[in-house]
C-alpha cells in the first residue's frame, strides 16, 4: 500500500498542476497571491513600523514585536494597534495555567503594573479593558463551543460513514484494485490517506494565521503550534471515525437502520443534558459552561476532552500539558486506525455499489456539458436514499394535484418547472426537508431564546439559520439541470437559461426559509427583525450560489474537489466581510435592522455580478 | 481452472443467481451468455469478490477472495474506469506496483504497442477516447499475466483491429494454459473460439455444453433454442 502511495501522489498532482497549468485559473491564482502577498506585507510592515515607533517611546523592560501579556494583576489591559485589535487570553485567575516567562511588549502601550497605567499617553484612547472574569468567561466558552462542535462533527462521521462513505471510493479503484492482491483494509487505508492528505493540504492557509494569533491575540508560538496540531488531529480523527464506522457497518448492515436514530438520539441527549444544567444552575449560562466544559473531568473524556485540554492549555502558555493532551489525542487516533485496521472488513459490494452510482452521475455530466467544464457536486445516493426518494415521489404523486406542468414559454421554463417540481415533492407543497429543517431549528433556538434566556431578540436565531444556509450553498446550484442537455439544447439565450434556472433555486431558498422565520415571528414577536434576518439570509443564498454557480461553470474538471471548496470559501469570505464591514458601519448609526438591510443589497448587487460572468462560461469551448 | 459451487446471490428479493454451478479447466474459453438481467455480470462480479453471495469460488483450488487467489486472477470490466489523473503509462505502472510485480518494463511497453497505445503513453486517463480505454482496461487487465481472466463484454468500443488483436489474445491465452470465461453479447465473435459455454437465464444456468457436444448448430442458434425455445 506504502509503494501505491508513493507512486499515486506524487504522479496525480504533478498531472493535475500540468493540467491547471493550462488554464485560466493558474492566471487568477498569480493575481491573488500578488493580491494576498501585497497586502499582508505592507499590513505587516506598518504593524512593524509603530511597534518599533513604540519600543522607542517605551519606558517598559523588553522590546519584541511579540503581543502584550500581563501576568501579575487581575486587571489586565493592551491596546489596540490595528483595526482587528486583540486581546491577550492569559490570566493568572485561571488555575490551570503555567505561564511562560513573559514577553512583555512595552511598545504596545501595554501595562504590568497595577494601576494600569500606560507609558505612552498617545494610546491611551486605543485600550479596551479586560478584566480576568471577562478572560474566564470567554475562555469556558471556548471550551464549549470546542467541545460541542467536536461532539457534533464526531456524531456526524458516524453517521456519514454508515450512510455514504462508498463514495470514498471511485470506480478506478473498484476495477483496478479490488480486483489486485491487497487486502481490503489496505485499499480502505490508501483512499483514507489520500482523503486525509487532501484535507491536511487544503488547511495549509493555518500558516498564515500564526503571526495574528501570535502578534493581536497573544497566543505564544509554542501554543499556536499546538492550536493548528490540535485543528489537523481533529480533521483527521473525523475522518478516520468515518471510515471506522463504514467499515463496521458495511460488514454489519443490519445494524445500519439504527445509527441515525441513535446519533440523533445522543445529540438531543447531549442538549437536553446542557439545557438541564443551565437551569440547575439558575439561569447562570457561565456557571453552567464552567460545569460541564471548564471542569478537570471533562479532560479525560477521548479526543472532545483531549482536544479541548491541548487547545486551551496552548493558549494558558502550558505547552508540556498541552503536548500530554496532543499525545493522547494521537493515541486514541491510533486505537482507531487499529481498530479499523483489525476488523473484518467486507465493504467490496458496498463500494462497488456508491462507485457505480457515482459513475454514472459523472457520465450524464460529462456528455451534457457540451464542452464546457461542470463542476460535479455529490450526487451519489445510496440504495436506503434511492427508495426513500422513489417512496416520496410515488406519495407525492398520489395526493398532489393532477394538474400537469404547463407554465413558462421560452427560457423561463426552466424556472417554472424547477418550482413546479419543488412544490410536487414538498408535504402539503409547502414544506421541503429543506424548509422543514429550517423550521425545526428555528422553533428550537427561538423557544430558547424566549423562554430560557428570556428575550425576544432574533439574533440568536437569525445567526444560527444564516449559518446553516450559507454552508448549504457550497457547490453548483444548477448541477442537476447541466445533467440534462436541455439546457443546451432549448433555442434561447444562454445568459436567460442560466439565469432563469438559478432563479429557481434561489426562489426556492426563499420559500424554504419562510415557514422558518414566520415561526420565529410568532415566537419572538418583532417583525422588522425577522423580515431584516430573513431577508439577509435570502441574500446569502442568492450570493454564495452565485460564486457556486460561476465557479462551477468555470473551473476546470481537473480541479480537485478541495481546492475548488478552497477557493470557494475564499472568494466568498472575500466578498462577505466587506459587506459586514459596511453594515456593521451602518448598524452603529441606524440599529441592526438597517445593518442587515444594507448587507442584504449589497450581497444581491453583488451576487448578480458574479451571477452574470457564469453564462459566458457555458458559451465558451475548451 | 475455476470453480462456482452453487453460487446464489440475492438483490433484496431478486434472486439474480440461483445455484449456479459450473467449472472452466485451465487452457479453456468458456463464453458466458445470457439475455439481459440473467445474471452474468453477478455472476461474473461474483467470481471477482466484489459481492457477498452464498456458495464457493474456487481459482485453482484457492478460496477467490483470498490474496493469493487474486495474484493469479485477472478482470476486464465491461465499462472501463481509470484514473483522470494517471496517464496510460502511468496506470501500468501503478498496477505493476499494486500486483508486486517484477520485471515488467517489457511487458507494458508490449501490450502497450500490441493494442496501439504505446504512442499516446503519455495521455491522461480522462482524455482517452472510450475505445482507448477500453483498451487500456485489457492491458491492465493482463499485466499481471493471470492464469485466470474474467472478460465482461470485452469487444464494446473496440474498432476491428483491436477486435482482431484481443481473438488473438484469446487463442494465446488459451494455448498457454489460462482459464478463460467471457460474458459477452456478441455470439458470432466468440463462434470461432469458445470451448465451453454456459447459459444463464433468470438467474439459473439452464445449459452447459461443450464444443464436441454440439451438432452442426451455430452457438448463435443453440442459444435461441434454450433461451427462447425451452431447453435443447
Amino acid at each position: 500500500m506504502i509503494r501505491l502511495l508513493l507512486y499515486y501522489v506524487p504522479h496525480t498532482l504533478k498531472n493535475m498542476i500540468k493540467k491547471a497549468w493550462k488554464t485560466w485559473l493558474v492566471v487568477g491564482v498569480i493575481i491573488l497571491a500578488f493580491f494576498a502577498f501585497t497586502l499582508g506585507s505592507s499590513l505587516f510592515f506598518d504593524d512593524f513600523d509603530e511597534d518599533y515607533e513604540d519600543d522607542t517611546c517605551t519606558t517598559e523592560e523588553g522590546s519584541s514585536a511579540s503581543s502584550d501579556v500581563d501576568i501579575s494583576n487581575e486587571d489586565i489591559s493592551f491596546s489596540n494597534n490595528d483595526t482587528s485589535g486583540g486581546s491577550n487570553l492569559s490570566s493568572d485567575n485561571d488555575s490551570d495555567n503555567d505561564y511562560l516567562s513573559s514577553d512583555v511588549d512595552s511598545g504596545s502601550g501595554n501595562s504590568s503594573s497595577d494601576d494600569n497605567s500606560n507609558g505612552d499617553d498617545a494610546y491611551e484612547d486605543d485600550e479596551i479593558e479586560y478584566t480576568a472574569e471577562d478572560i474566564r468567561e470567554i475562555k469556558l466558552v471556548v471550551k464549549s463551543v470546542i467541545a460541542l462542535v467536536l461532539f457534533l462533527f464526531l456524531l456526524w462521521a458516524v453517521d456519514k460513514g454508515q450512510q455514504n462513505g462508498a463514495e470514498i471510493f471511485t470506480m478506478a479503484d473498484v476495477n483496478l484494485l479490488f480486483a489486485a492482491p491487497l487486502k481490503p483494509q489496505s485499499l480502505l487505508m490508501f483512499r483514507v490517506i489520500l482523503h486525509m492528505g487532501a484535507v491536511i493540504v487544503g488547511s495549509f492557509y493555518l500558516i498564515f494565521q500564526i503571526p495574528n494569533l501570535v502578534l493581536n491575540i497573544g497566543i505564544t508560538a509554542g501554543g499556536v503550534c499546538v492550536i493548528i496540531c490540535a485543528y489537523l488531529i481533529a480533521l483527521v480523527t473525523v475522518q478516520l471515525v468515518r471510515v471506522c464506522s463504514y467499515t463496521f457497518f458495511a460488514t454489519h448492515s443490519a445494524l445500519r437502520r439504527y445509527v441515525s436514530p441513535a446519533t440523533k438520539l445522543l445529540a438531543a441527549a447531549v442538549f437536553l443534558l446542557c439545557g438541564l444544567t443551565f437551569l440547575t444552575c439558575g439561569r447562570d449560562l457561565f456557571r453552567a459552561m464552567d460545569l460541564l466544559f471548564g471542569s478537570g473531568w471533562s479532560n479525560c473524556i477521548p479526543v472532545i476532552g483531549f482536544l479541548k485540554a491541548a487547545v486551551m492549555y496552548g493558549v494558558d502558555g502550558s505547552f508540556l500539558r498541552s503536548v500530554l493532551f496532543l499525545a493522547l489525542s494521537v493515541l486514541f487516533l491510533a486505537l482507531v486506525a487499529v481498530v479499523t485496521w483489525r476488523m473484518k472488513a467486507d465493504f467490496y459490494e458496498d463500494a462497488f455499489t456508491g462507485a457505480a452510482r457515482q459513475q454514472e452521475a459523472l457520465a450524464e455530466i460529462a456528455p451534457a456539458s457540451g464542452g464546457s467544464t461542470v463542476a460535479v457536486t455529490n450526487v451519489a445516493v445510496t440504495e436506503e436514499q434511492r427508495k426513500k426518494l422513489q417512496k416520496k415521489r410515488e406519495a407525492a404523486e398520489a395526493r398532489a394535484s393532477r394538474k400537469a406542468f404547463a407554465k413558462g414559454l421560452g427560457a423561463n421554463v426552466f424556472f417554472f418547472k424547477a418550482i413546479h417540481l419543488r412544490n410536487r415533492n414538498a408535504r402539503l407543497g409547502i414544506f421541503t426537508d429543506t424548509a422543514s429543517f429550517y423550521l425545526f431549528l428555528m422553533v428550537i433556538v427561538s423557544l430558547f431564546v424566549r423562554l430560557l434566556a428570556e428575550s425576544d431578540s432574533f439574533i440568536a436565531p437569525g445567526v444560527i439559520v444564516c449559518i446553516c444556509v450559507y454552508f448549504r450553498t457550497y457547490g453548483n446550484p444548477i448541477a442537476s439541470e447541466l445533467s440534462e442537455p436541455y439546457l443546451y439544447m432549448v433555442p434561447e439565450s444562454a445568459y436567460s437559461k442560466v439565469a432563469f434556472s438559478f432563479l429557481a433555486g434561489s426562489v426556492s431558498a426563499a420559500l424554504d426559509l419562510l415557514p422558518g422565520f414566520a415561526a420565529g415571528f410568532l415566537i419572538l414577536g418583532s417583525l422588522p427583525d425577522a423580515l431584516a434576518w430573513y431577508i439577509f439570509a435570502v441574500s446569502i443564498d442568492f450570493c454564495a450560489s452565485a460564486w457556486g454557480l460561476t465557479l462551477g461553470l468555470a473551473l476546470p474538471d481537473a480541479i480537485p474537489g478541495v481546492l475548488r471548496a478552497w477557493l470557494e470559501l475564499l472568494l466568498k469570505l472575500l466578498t462577505f466581510l466587506p459587506c459586514l464591514f459596511v453594515g456593521l458601519l451602518f448598524g452603529v448609526f441606524l440599529g441592526i435592522d438597517a445593518a442587515l438591510f444594507v448587507i442584504a443589497v449589497l450581497d444581491f448587487l453583488i451576487g448578480t455580478g458574479v451571477g452574470s460572468i457564469a453564462p459566458a462560461f457555458l458559451r465558451m469551448e475548451k | 481452472m475455476l470453480e462456482v459451487t452453487q453460487l446464489t446471490k440475492k438483490y433484496g428479493k431478486t434472486l439474480a443467481a440461483d445455484h449456479v454451478t459450473f467449472a472452466v479447466p485451465s487452457g479453456s474459453i468458456a463464453v458466458l451468455l445470457g439475455p439481459n438481467g440473467a445474471g452474468k455480470s453477478t455472476v461474473i462480479k461474483s467470481v471477482m469478490g466484489f459481492l457477498k453471495y452464498d456458495g464457493n469460488v474456487h481459482i485453482d483450488g484457492m478460496d477467490n477472495k483470498s490474496v493469493e487467489a487474486k495474484r493469479v486472477l485477472g478482470y476486464i470490466p465491461e465499462i472501463p474506469a481509470l484514473y483522470p489523473n494517471l496517464t496510460v503509462y502511468e496506470h501500468m505502472e501503478f498496477i505493476a506496483r499494486a500486483y508486486r510485480l517484477k520485471n515488467y518494463k517489457e511487458n507494458i511497453e508490449f501490450l502497450l504497442n500490441r493494442m496501439e497505445l504505446f504512442d499516446k503513453k503519455d495521455k491522461f486517463g480522462d482524455s482517452l477516447s472510450k475505445g482507448m480505454q477500453q483498451k487500456l482496461s485489457i492491458c491492465l487487465g493482463l499485466l499481471p499475466r493471470p492464469r485466470c481472466i474474467l472478460f465482461d463484454e470485452p469487444m464494446i468500443g473496440l474498432d476491428p483491429h483491436a477486435i482482431r488483436e484481443l481473438k488473438n489474445i484469446f487463442k494465446e491465452l488459451r494455448d498457454d494454459g489460462c482459464t478463460l470465461l467471457v460474458s459477452t453479447h456478441m455470439i458470432d465473435s466468440m463462434e470461432q473460439l469458445w470451448d465451453q459455454t454456459i447459459i444463464l437465464k433468470e438467474g439459473h444456468a439452464v445449459a452447459q455444453v461443450r464444443r464436441g457436444e454440439m451438432d452442426n448448430r451455430s452457438l448463435e442458434d443453440f442459444f435461441f433454442e434454450v433461451t427462447e425455445g425451452g431447453t435443447p
